[in-house]
């Protein structure tokens, strides 16, 4: 059995710094900050959004320094849950890696729904439904299943076909967004009246923008999908490190350029911006861009498109990722750890990842699954910032570091305590989010251990 | 200009720049480690001064 596993094929490492760092921006930039915008400044105000993008990216900075390090040490597929089963083991270990398959798996879902929401958008502009007497919510329901579906053959296609599939379309919706940053510039200079806009700075006071933070803070967590490209990418000890870093300066930079576009080129005549934002909802964003481009509607949308589809690439990929590493390490069967000949990819790790997104995609209420995923993905990231001391301590000199971060341990304390307030603020906004995940968790903690009762059985 | 929009901006300039702060820091470590070949917790620690009290 042993010999078995020596032979078997590994996974192929080929992707480049500017892959990796593509995919981390891919999996950031999901629709969500189309539709998050617009909301975030009705909830929070003008100058409410850019600071909590501000601050929410200092905060995922943090966190970025301790996935860079240990990434850097320990570069194995499955991110976060492998450093939690490096640090601690045990139950605490499995349920680091359950709750993360999951969450990424769900996400997944959540962006398959997304590009068949817009898709029906589109296609409802032409009257597609009525002339064809179809039903627009089971075209949705199928429209996301064949989307995940084609994402799910990407990935078993090889995890070059898929860095490459994201270098595309992360391209694609970053001219986009860089078209309506620079419009938004450019209103700036032409009509600097627009300042105007940014009064009432914070309508509704200081305490909206940790709200703001908590719904928008999964909008910044690349870092995980970069973690679980270890085993996959060159100079792993150098690179992975750096495509943190850049993957979230640039998304930092682009939340702020647009937020500030959004805002600046918005007409909304005797009403104020917030209080506009507040009324649009979660069309605001588009809305406000028509007001900045010409076919701003449609760029908008396209661009939705092509960020969902970016963002299910990533999270297909993580998810099979995380799989994968639990089932290298025992956590779950191993055959689960196979590695296809011909695609050099983990196609059971991926069978079983598709099947949960698939389902959901197909059947769930996924907005509240998803915010629970948010809490997951929150949960994950404070065991992470704690794996960070006891791998320290216990294997410091052992490993062999490309990345060391500064100013520990103030910075993994600092991301601790807060992912730990935002996580609790969560609860304010879906209270079903925090029951989806304590299910969820029941579910790991039976699965444990039922595992480790067969481990036991074996072993007797 | 209003004291929130005053602390704002100051926020939004101040956590801007500290982003790029250390991401320099960062890069320049990374940089200074894969160079020198450095390997463990103690050796980097050392070379790159970032111990703090008796960590």
């Amino acid at each position: 059995m042993a010999e078995e596993t020596d032979k078997q094929p590994e996974l192929s490492r080929d992707l480049t710094l500017f892959q990796v760092t593509m995919m981390g921006v891919g999996m950031m930039i999901g629709a969500g900050v189309f539709v998050a915008t617009g909301i975030a400044i009705g909830v929070s105000g003008p100058g409410g959004v850019l600071i909590a993008f501000i601050l929410n990216g200092l905060l995922a900075f943090f966190s970025s320094m301790t996935y860079a390090e240990l990434a850097s040490a320990i570069p194995k597929a499955g991110g976060g849950y492998t450093y939690i089963n490096e640090a601690f083991g045990g139950i605490i270990g499995f349920m680091g890696g359950w709750l993360s398959w999951f969450g990424h798996a769900i996400s997944g879902s959540l962006y398959a729904i997304t590009f068949a929401k817009y898709s029906s958008l589109l296609l409802e502009g032409i009257n597609f439904f009525e002339k064809f007497s179809l039903n627009q919510n089971l075209f949705m329901r199928v429209t996301a299943v064949i989307i995940a579906l084609v994402f799910v053959f990407i990935n078993y296609k090889g995890s070059s076909e898929t860095g490459n599939t994201s270098v595309y379309i992360t391209l694609g919706k970053l001219s986009v967004l860089g078209l309506i940053g620079v419009a938004g510039i450019r209103a700036a200079f032409l009509q600097p009246d627009n300042f105007s806009n940014f009064s009432p700075f914070l309508p509704k006071g200081w305490g909206k923008i940790l709200v703001t933070m908590g719904f928008t803070y999964i909008a910044f967590e690349g870092y995980e999908v970069i973690a679980q490209a270890g085993e996959e990418t060159v100079n792993p000890k150098k690179n992975i490190p750096k495509a943190i870093f850049y993957s979230l300066v640039i998304v930092v930079s682009i939340y702020v350029i647009i937020a500030f576009a959004t805002i600046i080129g918005v007409e909304t005549g005797e009403i104020a911006v917030w209080k506009w934002f507040e009324q649009e909802g979660t069309t605001g964003f588009a809305n406000a861009v028509k007001h900045l481009l010409p076919y701003g509607g449609i760029m908008v949308s396209v661009a939705a498109l092509l960020s969902s589809t970016s963002a299910l690439n990533a999270t297909t990929y993580s998810s099979t990722r995380v799989a994968y590493a639990m089932g290298k390490n025992g956590s779950l069967p191993k055959k689960i750890s196979k590695i296809s000949k011909n695609s050099k990819t983990p196609h059971i790790a991926l069978l079983l990842s598709s099947i949960i997104i698939v389902l959901v995609a197909a059947t769930l209420p996924v907005e509240d699954v998803a915010a629970g995923a948010d809490i997951m993905f929150l949960l994950i990231f404070m065991f992470v910032n704690l794996a960070v001391f006891k791998i320290r301590k216990e294997q410091g000199n052992e490993l062999n570091y490309g990345y060391l971060m500064p100013y520990f341990p103030f910075v993994p304390i600092v991301a601790i305590i807060m992912q730990f307030i935002l996580s609790i603020r969560l609860f304010d906004l879906s209270i079903i989010a925090w029951v989806t995940s304590g299910i969820w968790i029941g579910l790991g903690l039976l699965m444990y251990f039922i595992f480790q009762d067969k481990d036991e059985a074996k072993v007797n | 200009m209003t004291t929130n929009k005053i602390i704002g901006l100051a926020i939004i300039i101040g956590g801007y720049g500290l982003i790029w702060f250390l991401l320099l820091k960062s890069k320049n470590i990374i940089e200074i480690i894969n160079k020198k070949e450095l390997k463990n917790l103690d050796e980097i620690e050392d070379e790159l001064d970032l111990k703090v009290g008796d960590n």
